[in-house]
């Protein structure tokens, strides 16, 4: 899928969350598929962004076609503590900001070299909040990937019940 | 409280815990028409309906099996603290203990216990093992011999299903067996090296509680071929390995003379003076927090090693006023376990168009070798080593952009890789021991147990050699990249914590007899890990099953004659 297009759906579905009426709230209608999250729209837009930045589609699946923009999310929603969370909303709100300055552009609209570039830079910064924040973000992405269903069926060849082990088989050509 | 009485709450016989080898005495007793209770202190566990990530892929995990914080909060000390495994963690309120030195307990508080988290290998002992402490001059003399417990293997392993091969090594006697795993490539390479470079020394393929081809014992029960999913400690669909949820308990239900108690926390065992025995147990409803008292004929102990030691320690009486069946103090000293602090691993830059395929759920073994035959170093006992030896894929995870996707998606086979671990005999000393705390109180009310278990020189220079003679053998293979550590893990580490409340001839020396039962108060039978005189080298399950197998039968017999 587009990245463009999966990132303009991401914008109208967050929007749908906040727009929700109280009454179907308390009806108990509400859109399962979307959790209430600690990120702001453009924060969402931004993880997203970035997880689609280390691992891009090309002309195969990426990181936005299995779904690892809404597994970042919920991950350091659930799974991490204030001070990672704080630190992941204002790491993204920096490449936002660095992104505006060096290339007059929302992040989001910057070519994959240009985002990848400002996104690789904290990797190697002195800050260590900056590192921390990309060590985070690019292994959970790699993890998100690797454990997607589309992932391990249609590529790395993963079933849940084997049925068998051999323990020396030739390679195949 | 209405029908409740004491006639409701008398049986023929209690077995306090349902793991492994209270699982077994349940089986034997009800299978004998014996009217019988399990006092498990967790909830119930019904095989397959109670395995919620049983058979789940990775991505039907939420978190991909990371514990979300609020789920963590309680369990900060745990084990199983994956998204996989969470419902066996045991909440860090529940059994508070001491650690006068450092200690790993791992407890599985739940029905089926510690069968549902088990590494499934099973290894018989041999007299070399038996004969250990006499022949050594350590602890005291096993009442027993390998032709006793003999045809007890031979019971539970059919029963219970057993994978492996006929390897006739009289250190590591031969089980029943259905068909082992494959070795690997590189497993049955190293196995070529090893028997050539160092005569004595063997590699085999490990024996597990695997079925591999069902047979009808096994249909009846319910189960099924292991279909190598590797996820066994979430529970299996297939009833594959053996636990106590998948294959004995369900078996002495289907007797209609068993009922589980769950929830119920065992406080003490209850002796009557003017008897001379034991009547009875007290527990505290973990959930009412209610005091209620069980009442039966015989009284199987199989709470774990440990718990075993503290249940019997908190049976106080005006007879007993150290605990029950403790008249020379030795109750809860001479504790063990396995040495397990070395690790290594290796890489082999061959069988470059070879590669496995599936997933394996055992692994090879190399039998103890240092002074099996007669004493040859200067440590006493030895070691056996587990080796996993497979080949991985190899993913650069350097790039981000095209170049990760492509690597992703498309990892490249890599070296094959081998690892061992150490798995070492310890000597019980006094020393090493576990005692009640005398002020601190668990939220049931039941005194804390404090565990004072550390290494001795005799491990050190275990490990040592361990070491040595992995890079030996690894070198003499030809590989590469020789990693060989001490972790310097604590003791516990292992999950094979043992004795306490040893077996012996005599009386002033020990506190069981050879079936098992307390010497000072003869219907009070501790099979589990409590029992065990020494530790051997192998993974001691098997040797608990067999041996409860045994002492219940005896039990049976007794009860029959009515002299118990």
């Amino acid at each position: 899928m587009n990245r463009r297009k999966v990132l303009k759906q991401l914008a109208i579905a967050t929007g749908g969350l906040i727009t929700l009426p109280q009454w179907m709230i308390s009806c108990g209608i509400s859109d399962s598929n979307v959790h209430t999250t600690s990120f702001s729209p453009v924060e969402q837009q931004l993880l997203a962004s970035v997880s689609d930045t280390i691992i891009p589609a090309g002309n195969s699946i990426g990181a936005l076609s299995v779904g690892v923009d809404k597994y970042l999310q919920k991950l350091i929603d659930d799974c991490y503590e204030k001070d990672v969370q704080d630190n992941a909303k204002f790491q993204l709100n920096g490449l936002e900001k660095s992104a505006k300055v060096k290339f007059k552009k929302s992040f989001v609209d910057c070519s994959q070299l240009q985002r990848q570039e400002l996104f690789v830079a904290l990797s190697s910064s002195n800050v260590k909040v900056e590192k921390d924040f990309f060590t985070l973000i690019k292994s959970e992405t790699i993890k998100g990937f690797n454990t997607s269903q589309k992932v391990m069926q249609d590529y790395l060849n993963y079933k849940v019940a084997p049925g068998h082990y051999y323990g020396c088989v030739d390679v195949k050509a | 409280m209405p029908g409740d009485s004491v006639k409701n709450r008398t049986y023929e016989a209690i077995v306090i815990g349902s793991g492994a080898s209270g699982g077994w005495a349940a089986k034997e007793l009800c299978d004998k028409g014996i009217n019988t209770l399990i006092l498990e202190r967790g909830r119930n566990v019904e095989h397959i309906k109670d395995y919620p990530t049983a058979s789940k892929a990775p991505w039907q995990f939420e978190h991909r099996g990371t514990v979300s914080i609020e789920q963590r909060k309680n369990y900060q000390g745990a084990r199983f603290l994956r998204e996989e495994t969470l419902h066996w963690a045991l909440r860090d309120d529940e059994q508070p203990f001491i650690q006068e030195k450092p200690f790993r307990w791992v407890r599985g508080y739940h029905v089926g216990g510690k069968s549902l988290l088990w590494a499934r290998q099973t290894q018989r002992w041999s007299d070399y093992d038996f004969e250990g402490p006499i022949r050594d001059a350590f602890a005291v003399d096993w009442p027993i011999r390998y032709k006793d417990i003999e045809p007890w293997y031979t019971y539970v392993e059919k029963f219970a299903g057993i994978a492996g091969n006929k390897d006739g090594l009289p250190e590591l006697p031969d089980s029943e067996v259905m068909p082992g795993f494959e070795m690997s490539c590189l497993e049955r390479y190293f196995k070529e090296s090893i028997e050539k470079n160092f005569p004595g020394r063997h590699l085999i393929q490990a024996r597990c509680a695997h079925i591999t081809d069902p047979q009808p014992i096994h249909t009846q029960q319910g189960r099924n071929k292991c279909q190598n999913q590797n996820m066994c400690n979430r529970g299996c669909v297939y009833g594959g390995y053996f636990s106590s949820n998948a294959s004995t308990i369900p078996w002495a239900l289907r007797t209609g003379k068993l009922k589980i108690r769950p929830h119920a926390v065992v406080h003490s065992i209850i002796y009557d003076e003017k008897k001379n025995r034991a009547t009875g147990v007290r527990i505290i409803d973990s959930e009412t927090k209610e005091m209620i008292e069980f009442y039966a004929t015989v009284i199987f102990l199989n709470a774990s090693a440990l718990n075993s030691n503290a249940i019997l320690l908190n049976s106080t009486s005006t007879r007993f006023p150290n605990g029950l069946g403790n008249d020379n103090g030795l109750l809860g000293k001479y504790v063990a376990w396995h040495n397990y602090r070395g690790k290594g691993n290796a890489q082999y830059e061959g069988f470059k168009d070879k590669k496995t395929d599936g997933r394996n759920p055992s692994n090879a073994y190399i039998p103890r070798f240092r002074n099996v035959f007669k004493q040859e170093t200067d440590f006493l006992r030895g070691y056996a080593i587990g080796i996993g030896g497979g080949r991985g894929t190899f993913v650069s995870e350097d790039l981000i952009g095209d170049e990760l996707r492509e690597n992703l998606l498309h990892p490249q086979l890599g070296d094959w890789n081998i690892s061992s671990w150490m798995m070492g005999e310890t000597v019980p000393t006094e020393k090493n021991h576990v005692r009640l705390h005398k002020d601190l109180k668990d939220k049931y009310g039941i005194p804390q147990l404090i565990v004072s278990c550390d290494w001795t020189d005799n491990d050190d220079k275990m490990v040592a050699d361990y070491i040595e003679q992995s890079k030996l053998m690894f070198e003499k293979a030809g590989f590469i990249n020789i990693k060989v550590e001490d972790t310097k893990s604590p003791p516990g580490a292992d999950i094979h914590e043992m004795g306490g409340v040893r077996m012996g001839n005599d009386q002033k020396t020990s506190l069981l007899n050879k079936w098992n039962q307390l010497h000072e108060c003869k219907n009070v039978f501790v099979t589990d890990g409590a029992c065990m005189t020494s530790t051997g080298t192998q993974n001691p399950t098997l040797t608990f099953m067999a041996l409860t197998a045994r002492a219940s039968n005896y039990a049976v017999e007794e009860l029959k004659k009515g002299t118990i």
